[in-house]
């Protein structure tokens, strides 16, 4: 008994460091713990043309080049790491990772979240559909539907096109899969990626929709709420449009820079 | 040809987080199941209580959620967060990244529950009289449970546990919801990446002949503890 007790004793003791500690824990600058570390944490998910995998398993893309080039700029290491892309905001606020960079929409609903950069990028959502499809634009609502869940596109989808059958799967990459494998009629998903990749490659038996073009919506970096690496990124991203880098960068991935808001 | 083998290994990669995930869970979930499920069984409530209220929970809740809880809510609530192995050796620390973690961390606690409740069966199972013999013979409570009853509930508790043990190795799937590298997450890689669907079969290949070695080796162990023929 006395033992028991002692043990009990002993656990409560553990719990109290333990929330003691917790207290004592928290960082209120972003930047220093950044800097501290050693490293920019980015999280994305594979998303040509904004971050993907070249052949030596190298990240590269619109966006993962400017995350490189913004951890450089604050003197640390750039780690990217791929996240669930519905838990971003989880990954964020639990400080697993520091940004989110990867074609992110700015919606209104996310920015009660988190913080977003200046926008650097325009967006748009099209649809998907495999070559030869006599599905016309006005079918889309009827059609099923893939999209990412938690994605701008599930957002048009159930909105804008308010569709009736919707199926959200977990990347942009799986909703044209489900239109290659015939599970889904058409995939809706951004102007950004479908250019990039319908047509070539495993997705050469895919064609965008014509006239089926919904919304515009702007891409931004994703920061916690508060975080005081907003004004470096923000005068990062303006100072690479002002030297050109990004048009260059534009040019080579074909996005459409956001030029208003990088003024 | 060079697709074939890239998938391979890539699997093979995926594998090795799987198998890392199933053996270190049950090398700390087997004797940890063996710690609560004493306290569950034990008089003395202060002990007992907390610990059926901690099964309850982690019985009662799916896996995916706990996984999902233990990874983000230390950092959520400003607690801690999880840290980088940093040894330098590059195999080492991405195999048991900081996500590989968490999520071992959650299948140990999760198994450990399921475990617990097998163990206490298989101590419950054993007659009152064996205890009351050990007493005449002069024993200690000590002595009768590790030299009596202990090894009797080892023989019985077999088959439930082989049943978990393989539930167990597929379950390891489930870390793929915080983007832990393991088999399922990289034939879904192919999936997405590639647009190819194969590699998720061949996965459940991997999984298919593992098992298979496991219900071998596991019946062989029942054989081999059939001591006590009744």
């Amino acid at each position: 008994m006395k033992k028991a007790i002692k043990i009990l004793a002993l656990i409560c003791a553990l719990v109290l460091t333990v929330t003691c500690f917790a207290g004592c824990g928290k960082k209120a600058s972003d930047l220093e713990a950044v800097k501290d570390a050693g490293k920019l944490v980015v999280g994305v998910t594979v998303y040509p043309p904004m971050d993907y995998l070249d052949e030596n398993g190298e990240w590269t893309g619109f966006d993962a080049e400017l995350a490189k080039m913004f951890a450089e700029k604050l003197g640390v290491n750039c780690q990217i790491v791929i996240i669930n892309w519905g838990n971003k905001v989880a990954e964020l606020n639990s400080k697993q990772i520091d940004l989110v960079w990867n074609g992110m929409t700015a919606s209104d609903e996310l920015g009660e979240q988190i913080d977003f950069s200046v926008s650097y990028a325009k967006n748009a959502q099209v649809a998907v559909v495999k070559k030869g499809s006599t599905l016309t634009a006005d079918g889309v609502a009827a059609a099923k539907i893939a999209v990412e869940n938690g994605s701008a596109g599930a957002t048009v989808a159930e909105e804008t096109i308010k569709g009736t059958s919707i199926n959200k799967v977990t990347a942009m990459v799986d909703a044209l899969g489900e239109v290659l494998a015939g599970t889904s009629d058409v995939a809706i998903i951004d102007i950004t990626m479908a250019q990039s990749v319908v047509g070539k490659g495993a997705y050469a038996d895919l064609q965008i929709l014509d006239g089926a073009s919904y919304g515009d919506e702007i891409f931004a970096v994703g920061l916690r709420k508060d975080s005081d690496l907003k004004a470096e990124l923000d005068a990062f991203l303006k100072a690479k449009y002002a030297d050109g880098t990004l048009t260059g960068l534009a040019e080579k991935y074909s996005v459409g820079l956001n030029t208003e808001a990088l003024k | 040809m060079d697709l074939f083998l890239e998938v391979c290994t890539k699997l093979a990669n995926g594998f090795t987080a799987s198998f890392f995930l199933f053996v270190l869970t049950l090398i700390f979930a087997l004797p940890l199941g063996l710690l609560m499920s004493l306290c569950t069984i034990s008089k003395f409530v202060p002990l007992r209580v907390p610990m059926k209220i901690i099964v309850w929970i982690l019985r009662g809740t799916p896996l995916m959620l706990q996984i999902f809880a233990i990874f983000y809510l230390p950092g959520l609530l400003n607690l801690f967060v999880w840290p980088q192995m940093n040894t330098g050796w590059e195999w080492f620390d991405t195999t048991f990244s900081t996500r590989f973690i968490a999520a071992l961390v959650a299948f140990i606690i999760n198994y450990a529950a399921y475990f617990s409740e097998i163990y206490r069966g298989g101590i419950e199972s054993i007659s009152k009289g064996q205890y009351e013999a050990g007493q005449v013979l002069g024993l200690t409570k000590r002595q009768i449970f590790f030299k009596i009853v202990l090894l009797q509930v080892v023989k019985r508790i077999i088959p439930p546990m082989s049943n978990e043990i393989i539930t167990l190795i597929k379950d390891t799937s489930l870390a793929n919801t915080i983007a832990v590298y393991e088999l399922i997450y990289e034939a879904k890689e192919f999936m997405t990446v590639n647009g190819l669907i194969w590699p998720l079969f061949m996965a459940g290949a991997f999984y298919l002949i593992f098992v298979g070695i496991l219900t071998i080796v596991l019946g062989k162990v029942e054989k081999k503890l059939d001591y006590f023929k009744s």
